[in-house]
């Protein structure tokens, strides 16, 4: 079926402002669907609150309200602007709350409006806890024993007939919020009554916990017609019971046998079949280890973090496939963008190995609780690509800016033996790093870590193969081979230099391979590359090809989205590629971050998908040869590089590294105060700790200690003695 | 001890790896697999029986248990080109790795090769032979080798298994080629009594035991050399017993119709390519075929029913004149969903509306 002929006014309801479990990948799925739909010749009307997205730009709708997500508001705006139809599915939670709500007072019908995407049916039964599971007993899909409460007294007496430990799960909430697990009849209290107050229909779940089962996901699209195609299957290294949000998540899931791996495609296609989700959809399932027995955990009819995940994992568009669907277009219309040639009706074959890693916001909160649960903590996410998980997951950990670029933390190696098997035994945000010490000091075996971290000893033997190389560097001449199987395996050369004890002698430069959506089945000339270590080179040719036109201009992008740094700098750094193109330039975009609009790889003509890392950037502007580099944009992630690179010959285009180092340099931004003359409190650079103190006598108490190269205020604090220094 | 191995294509492209599995030099046709699971299956299933494959996906070998736990049988490829071949056992807690499980069974297999050069080889210049060798080769020479007919493996006869006669339902003979094992499984689910002939059997053997349907297996092989197979194909299609091909069934009852089969320039080998039902849905289908029915030269009471939607091929067939239908993919049914293929379901159907009153 064709477009919709009934529709010619379509309106979207953005994600408003950024919270936790709700970031930059709604506005990456938001500015894809008014593409897509403009595209499709319809008139977009968006509404979203949030002046830092690109699908608040003008030039995305027709019209844009930047006005409050409420009832009342969208009531005014549909009578104002008589839409044919609204668009649900987009605007994260909030958005399908509020569509959901819409509909049930009739509003919607009354004004002839349509719901597009999900249908209010959908929504319910997805959403409504005892509707769901009611929906996966008709087609006999397992969920966990569990029951719904919708006041305390009757929580208690069914956490009593399920069994502790429970978990609990608000409905209508999002990243898990209010929701909790519980062991006993007094966390249940607390963690029941704070849910119950936080779902919107004061309802919750309690169900049966199955921590320690295998989490594993998968996006699934389906059209009006039936047509029905798992795009990803993912995988959370971390068991249920840590939100997905917070799980370290590879992609396409890789411990599952073929058997199980078809057991729940099948599971997860039947049920957007039962939802009739006509779009995009996320099933999670929790598997039980030994592959038994598995339990649908939830479903979620709309595009999500894990959608955008999928999209860049696949290279697969999500978002705009599933507005295209919500307007009439069916899969097997639609073209797939990627190769150009073949339909959207397929699923995606990866030939490399893609790692999400959390990024938490632990760094600023320093006295915040560490441990991980039901309820999503980390605020931003980076996505690396290898072709294999060693070297996925080493790009990884080194491009989440967490200051380590192998898995090995000083931190750990500082700890007693009973500290650090206390730090494997809860789950918290250190733990792969903790597991890792205790692997490298050889004092645990696989087996008793598999049993208390509950993640596969798949993942630990990975992390295993990384300790035998980091030691094989250690004791040995750097070799050729050696050498090799280190770079293979994701090490930077800071770290193999660090391990040997002897600066690389020839640097190798990666190779750069695409993705494609089709394993290279299909000529798909994608633009969107991850670097490897191995013969043919994909990016190489393009580049004179196309360079021979125009010249190339690097921008770096920002990384991962953290207190601080959040998606206004997407936003600069999109419009700073669009400027690019627009004046003739052949753009190139560096950036980790898979929630953002930079990331999409048809913003910039290619997208490097690579930790922003000085080894990592050099290594592009190796293949690419820019006139220049673009680091303005990219928040303090870019502006660290500036010196390197200057130091490596790169020219840095807009204000130069010097400039930004006067400006961030607090020894120099001070000198350069006195020379102005600019009045500004009295301070001092210092280096270490006894001079801080010693300034800060000279100075006075109460003394403010900024740290330089930070964002946000990041380890900043008031000290009024000189304990608080130190 | 590990040491270096080298692939040569035809085309004259030589990579290089490191060996892993037996220190034998294989020379046989290269594919690509786009699948990112069932690699169990694609060292087993006859389909790739003497067939060079390289795994797309670069992390092979990892989970390789089949449904009941099993570690991969006997190995019936010719060589294994991968990226980067796991070292966890087979089992969960087996000693055996892959490595050494198919240095037993006499598998060559190269690793560290760039894989993704390797597919992109093959998607350009069309499948083709290759040579897997362990000294450095001399190119010239390696390619004369390759250029020299290299013959197709022979269909895999499987051996007779009787129904189960306690059983309820129609009987189904399976006329094997070397099918893969979840065909029985998957029309028992469907509620059918199934007797296993090799395919070597005649049509007299098969009508004999009074199937209510007969089904060609799909197999390794040349259709157009599987002369007596195409025979039998005829003899019992006119018997007006119903009839399913799949995978080389389906071509040689496509053959057997008076219908021309060609060389794919790429054949089909993956665990997800889309298929369009022409008179429905589209879904994603297993699939492993080197040649396909040229849809232009079909027999007037023939039409296609299933098409390829990357590139058009014929991938399922309809005569109207008898009760029979075929497909290129492999019909898998595991536990059927309303919206996708139901080729397993068509199949009883057809036979309890041809079902003779007894």
């Amino acid at each position: 079926m064709p477009l919709n002929p009934m529709l010619r006014r379509v309106m979207i309801i953005g994600s408003g402002p950024i919270v936790i479990g709700q970031a930059a990948e709604f506005d990456y799925a938001g500015s894809q669907a008014c593409k897509a739909l403009r595209e499709a010749g319809l008139e977009v009307i968006l509404i979203n609150p949030n002046p830092a997205t690109i699908m608040t730009d003008h030039a995305s709708a027709a019209k844009i309200y930047i006005e409050p997500l409420t009832l009342e508001v969208l009531k005014r705006i549909i009578i104002a602007e008589k839409p044919d139809g609204l668009l649900s599915t987009l605007g994260g939670q909030s958005g399908l709350t509020l569509s959901m709500q819409l509909a049930k007072e009739g509003f919607l019908d009354m004004h002839h409006v349509q719901l597009l995407g999900a249908n209010c049916e959908t929504i319910e039964k997805a959403e409504d806890r005892l509707l769901f599971k009611q929906a996966m007993q008709e087609i006999g899909e397992p969920c966990a024993a569990s029951d719904i409460a919708e006041n305390l007294p009757d929580a208690l007496i069914r956490a009593e007939e399920i069994g502790y430990p429970v978990i609990v799960r608000p409905a209508y909430t999002l990243g898990g919020t209010g929701g909790g697990i519980c062991a006993d009849a007094a966390e249940l209290e607390a963690v029941a009554s704070a849910g119950l107050r936080l779902s919107p229909i004061g309802q919750i779940l309690i169900e049966k916990s199955i921590s320690g089962w295998k989490e594993i996901e998968f996006e699934v699209i389906r059209d009006a017609t039936g047509s029905v195609a798992a795009v990803c299957s993912m995988e959370n290294i971390d068991p249920v019971g840590v939100h997905t949000g917070d799980s370290i998540v590879v992609a396409p899931a890789l411990t599952l046998t073929d058997n199980e791996m078809k057991t729940l495609r099948d599971a997860a296609l039947r049920i957007v079949s039962a939802l009739k989700v006509e779009g995009g959809c996320n099933c999670q399932f929790a598997l039980r280890p030994d592959g038994g027995q598995y339990a649908v955990i939830e479903v979620n009819p709309r595009v999500s973090r894990s959608s955008a995940l999928a999209s860049k994992a696949t290279g697969y568009p999500i978002a705009k496939t599933a507005s295209l669907i919500a307007v009439g277009y069916t899969l097997r219309e639609l073209r797939n963008s990627m190769t150009g040639m073949t339909l959207e009706a397929f699923e995606p074959s990866l030939d490399y190995v893609v790692v999400k890693f959390p990024k938490w916001p632990f760094d600023k909160f320093i006295y915040g609780r560490r441990a991980l649960g039901t309820q999503m903590k980390a605020t931003g996410e980076v996505m690396a690509i290898g072709i294999n998980l060693e070297q996925a997951l080493m790009k990884a950990v080194r491009g989440a800016e967490i200051g380590v670029d192998t898995l090995r933390m000083d931190k750990m190696a500082a700890l007693s033996q009973d500290d650090l098997f206390a730090l494997i035994a809860s789950c918290t945000d250190e733990r792969l790093f903790a597991v890792y010490e205790a692997l490298r000091r050889d004092e645990c075996c696989v087996d008793i870590l598999c049993q208390t971290t509950q993640m596969d000893a798949f993942f630990i033997n990975k992390l295993l193969r990384l300790i035998r190389m980091e030691k094989k560097l250690e004791a040995c001449q750097l070799s050729e081979a050696c050498y090799r199987e280190a770079k293979q395996l994701g090490f930077p050369d800071s770290a193999i230099t660090r391990l040997t004890g002897v600066p690389v002698a020839s640097p190798r430069l990666p190779v750069y391979k695409a993705v494609d959506t089709c394993a290279a089945e299909f000529d798909a000339g994608a633009s969107y590359f991850y670097a490897t270590y191995d013969e043919e080179n994909e990016a190489g040719p393009q580049v004179t090809a196309e360079g021979q036109r125009k010249p190339v201009v690097i921008v770096l992008g920002a990384g991962p989205i953290r207190i601080g740094q959040g998606i206004e700098f997407d936003y600069a750094s999109v419009h700073c590629v669009r400027v690019l193109k627009k004046l003739g330039y052949d753009s190139v975009m560096i950036n980790n971050n898979p929630e953002t609009v930079s990331t999409d790889f048809d913003t910039a003509d290619r997208l490097y998908f690579e930790p922003l890392t000085a080894e990592d950037v050099l290594s592009v502007i190796a293949v690419e040869k820019p006139m220049g580099v673009v680091a303005a944009f990219g928040g303090q992630t870019a502006i660290k590089l500036t010196k390197p690179l200057h130091h490596a010959g790169v020219k840095i285009l807009g204000t130069s590294a010097d400039s930004i180092d006067l400006a961030e340099d607090r020894k120099r931004f001070d000198s350069a105060m006195e020379r102005l003359g600019i009045k500004r409190p009295r301070g001092s650079a210092v280096m270490t700790a006894e001079d801080a103190t010693k300034v800060a006598n000279e100075l006075g108490y109460p003394v403010l200690v900024r740290p330089s190269y930070v964002l946000g205020g990041q380890n900043m604090i008031i000290a009024d003695r000189d304990e608080d220094i130190a | 001890m590990e040491k270096a191995g080298y692939l040569v294509l035809q085309n004259g492209r030589v990579f290089k790896g490191r060996s892993v599995g037996a220190h034998k030099n294989a020379v046989s046709r290269l594919l690509f697999f786009t699948g990112m699971t069932g690699f169990g299956e694609v060292l087993t299933d006859p389909g790739y029986k003497g067939m060079m494959v390289v795994p797309s996906f670069p992390m092979f070998g990892a989970r390789m248990m089949d449904e009941y736990g099993h570690p991969p049988q006997k190995p019936l490829l010719s060589a294994l080109i991968v990226r980067d071949l796991q070292n966890e056992s087979l089992l969960p807690d087996g000693p055996e790795t892959l490595g050494r499980y198919l240095a037993e069974h006499g598998i060559p297999c190269l690793t560290d090769v760039d894989t993704r050069a390797v597919v992109k080889a093959i998607r350009t210049s069309g499948e083709m032979n290759a040579a897997l060798v362990h000294d450095e080769p001399n190119v010239t020479e390696t390619i004369r080798l390759l250029s020299e007919h290299i013959v197709w493996p022979e269909p895999e006869c499987g051996d007779a298994v009787q129904a189960d006669e306690q059983a309820d339902g129609p009987r189904v003979v399976i006329l094997d080629c070397g099918t893969r094992a979840e065909l029985m499984r998957d029309l028992k689910r469907c509620g059918c009594k199934v007797t296993v002939m090799p395919a070597d059997a005649s049509a007299k053997d098969a009508l004999a035991v009074h199937p209510d349907g007969v089904i060609l297996s799909g197999g390794p092989g040349l259709p157009a050399s599987c002369t007596s197979y195409i025979k039998t194909a005829y003899d019992i299609a006119s018997s007006g017993v119903p009839m399913m091909g799949v995978g080389l069934g389906h071509l040689l009852l496509a053959l057997a119709m008076g219908a021309q089969v060609n060389e794919m320039r790429c054949g089909h080998h993956g665990a997800a390519l889309p298929v369009q039902d022409l008179r429905g849905n589209v879904f994603l289908t297993l699939q492993n075929h080197f040649h396909a029915v040229d849809d232009l030269t079909l027999p007037p009471h023939a039409r296609v029913i299933h098409k390829n939607l990357n590139d058009g091929t014929c991938e399922g067939l309809e005569y109207l004149h008898i009760p029979a239908f075929s497909v290129q993919f492999y019909p898998e049914t595991p536990r059927s969903y309303p919206c996708v293929s139901n080729v397993l379901w068509h199949f009883t159907d057809l036979i309890r509306g041809y079902r003779p009153c007894r």
